[in-house]
């Protein structure tokens, strides 16, 4: 029996695709996917995806599954928890391998906020989900709630919001340097994201990632399996999950997330500490969570995370470089399925192919993600070796 | 403010609490065994699981935890009230309630701390929706 699973293929895809459904850019990734590993399709014995806002199907794998005609294959799963769904599904899908019920699992997300939506419709169906009697006549909806947030913590810190548009300038650098697959490409100041549009203050419309198309397929297996394929793989180690609340208003204090209780954890079944993450990559919807996650993870202390953007330590030569794809503010965010890049990308430095914004000696990497209005958390720790 | 666009629909459990809001008080449950407070409203204690729930008149008095002026509205239904302020208003026992602060101020002259009430606008016939004003 395998002792851990490694990912050996991957494909993501972040913009504007017009002319796609659900079904026809996951068949398109999942070709790529399987080319990357250099698998065929009889290889595949599983599938796990997540929800989609456009198709509102809860059997979504079976589906995607029905529509490459996969036919008998050992192990099918769905799991609907948000944008925290890709950390559940690496476990479900690592567990189900582990225990010998497949051995090469398809882990898929896609959606079409952008273009099967519109900006406003994905808007308001984000905001359709709060709670209907005491949070949605109040036109709360995510933007809001991570004011709300990012007030607060400028307040106990005593800061000022130029904090949170170090984050912003730092992930469009790394979008401009990835170059493709990615939404903005123009550089961006600090005083730029001070004077775009006011969204709900503190937060401007660059403090709030662009909602995109797009998604991202992992293919994992057997160690076993994993070392006679065409990359080199990378690692699972563990991921930590931590369920806090779900309704907005159900949060007690708005700075202590769910991430802290689920980066605990991720390293509490290894032999590593927080100073061997090489990478990190957050689900960075809104700049203001990635200085709560550096914090969560005591690179810096609370309060200190926009100095410790502002002075580099952020970028692919920094202390800690994070979402060098430029992660959902400057590549785009596709939803639910945004998480998903970040797993490839964490993927591909690891393999070492990232070229310019390749990580030197870059050997674990975590990537954290979140649902809900940062009711719930998983942190992920992946190896190269 | 222009609320008519918007609807709620009362459960058996939240009932009490919107009766209590049209009669412009502040009802909450709170458990008769382990004595603590709830919101929202639920069939159980959700801290001891007890089903021996009361309701309870609580003062309408909180204080801002924070604050968010909104410019960009969720949608079509909110857009004419745009720019709106949103409180995070705390209760004692971490009770939290989201509501519009009324009379908004520009949000560098909304203090985090400050002391709100809480109000009841009334949308329709069967709603008053609670609100928020500094005192």
């Amino acid at each position: 029996m395998t002792r851990r699973v490694a990912v050996v293929g991957v494909a993501e895809r972040i913009g504007k695709i017009p002319g796609h459904d659900v079904f026809s850019l996951f068949s398109e990734l999942l070709i790529e996917a399987v080319a990357d590993a250099g698998l065929t399709k009889t290889a595949i014995d599983g599938i796990i995806a997540t929800q989609s806002l456009v198709n509102k199907s809860t059997r979504l794998s079976t589906l995607f599954a029905e529509y490459v005609g996969l036919r008998n294959y050992r192990w099918a799963d769905s799991v609907n928890l948000g944008a925290q769904s890709h950390g559940t599904m690496i476990c479900r899908a690592a567990n189900a391998i582990k225990a010998g019920l497949a051995e090469t699992i398809v882990i898929g997300s896609v959606d079409f906020q952008l273009s099967g939506l519109t900006n406003d419709l994905a808007v308001k169906a984000m905001a359709d989900v709060r709670h209907a009697e005491y949070e949605q006549p109040y036109g709360l909806f995510m933007p809001a709630i991570m004011a709300l947030k990012a007030r607060r913590y400028l307040h106990e810190y005593k800061k000022d919001r130029e904090v949170f548009s170090h984050v912003a300038v730092q992930m469009r650098r790394h979008a401009m340097v990835k170059n493709e697959n990615v939404l903005f490409k123009q550089p961006i100041t600090v005083d730029d994201v001070a004077k775009s549009k006011r969204i709900a203050d503190p937060l401007n419309l660059l403090d709030c990632a662009p909602i995109a198309d797009g998604g991202g397929i992992i293919i994992v297996t057997t160690e076993e399996r994993a070392r006679d394929l065409k990359k080199k793989p990378v690692y699972h180690l563990n991921t930590g999950e931590n369920y806090s609340h779900d309704n907005f208003h159900q949060d007690p204090s708005l700075l202590s997330t769910p991430m802290k209780a689920s980066i605990d954890r991720a390293f509490a079944r290894t032999e590593l500490s927080r100073n061997d993450i090489d990478l990190l990559l957050i689900h960075d919807a809104f700049t203001p969570i990635v200085l709560l996650a550096l914090e969560d993870l005591e690179v810096c202390d609370r309060g200190e995370g926009g100095e410790f953007v502002r002075e580099g330590n952020i970028g692919v030569k920094g202390k800690l470089p994070v979402n060098t794809h430029g992660g959902l503010l400057s590549q785009g965010h596709p939803g639910i399925p945004g998480g998903m890049a970040h797993i490839v990308e964490a993927v591909r430095q690891l393999r070492g192919e990232c070229g310019d914004r390749q990580v030197l000696d870059a050997r674990i990497a975590s990537s954290i993600h979140f649902g809900g209005p940062m009711s719930m958390a998983s942190t992920s720790l992946w190896s190269s070796t | 403010m222009k609320l008519d666009g918007i609807h709620i629909h009362p459960t058996a459990y939240s009932a009490n609490f919107w009766d209590g809001c049209r009669n412009n008080v502040l009802r909450i449950q709170q458990c008769g065994d382990c004595g603590k407070k709830q919101f929202y409203p639920r069939v159980i204690c959700s801290h001891c699981w007890s089903k021996n729930i009361t309701w309870v008149e609580m003062d309408r008095v909180g204080k801002i935890y924070s604050h968010t002026t909104v410019y960009r509205p969720p949608s079509v239904e909110f857009k004419d009230i745009v720019p709106y302020t949103i409180v995070y208003v705390k209760y004692p026992g971490d009770i939290f309630f989201v509501g519009y602060l009324l009379d908004a101020k520009p949000a560098g002259e909304i203090q985090i701390g400050a002391r709100v009430e809480m109000c009841f606008e009334q949308i329709n016939s069967e709603v008053s929706l609670p609100v928020f004003k500094i005192i």
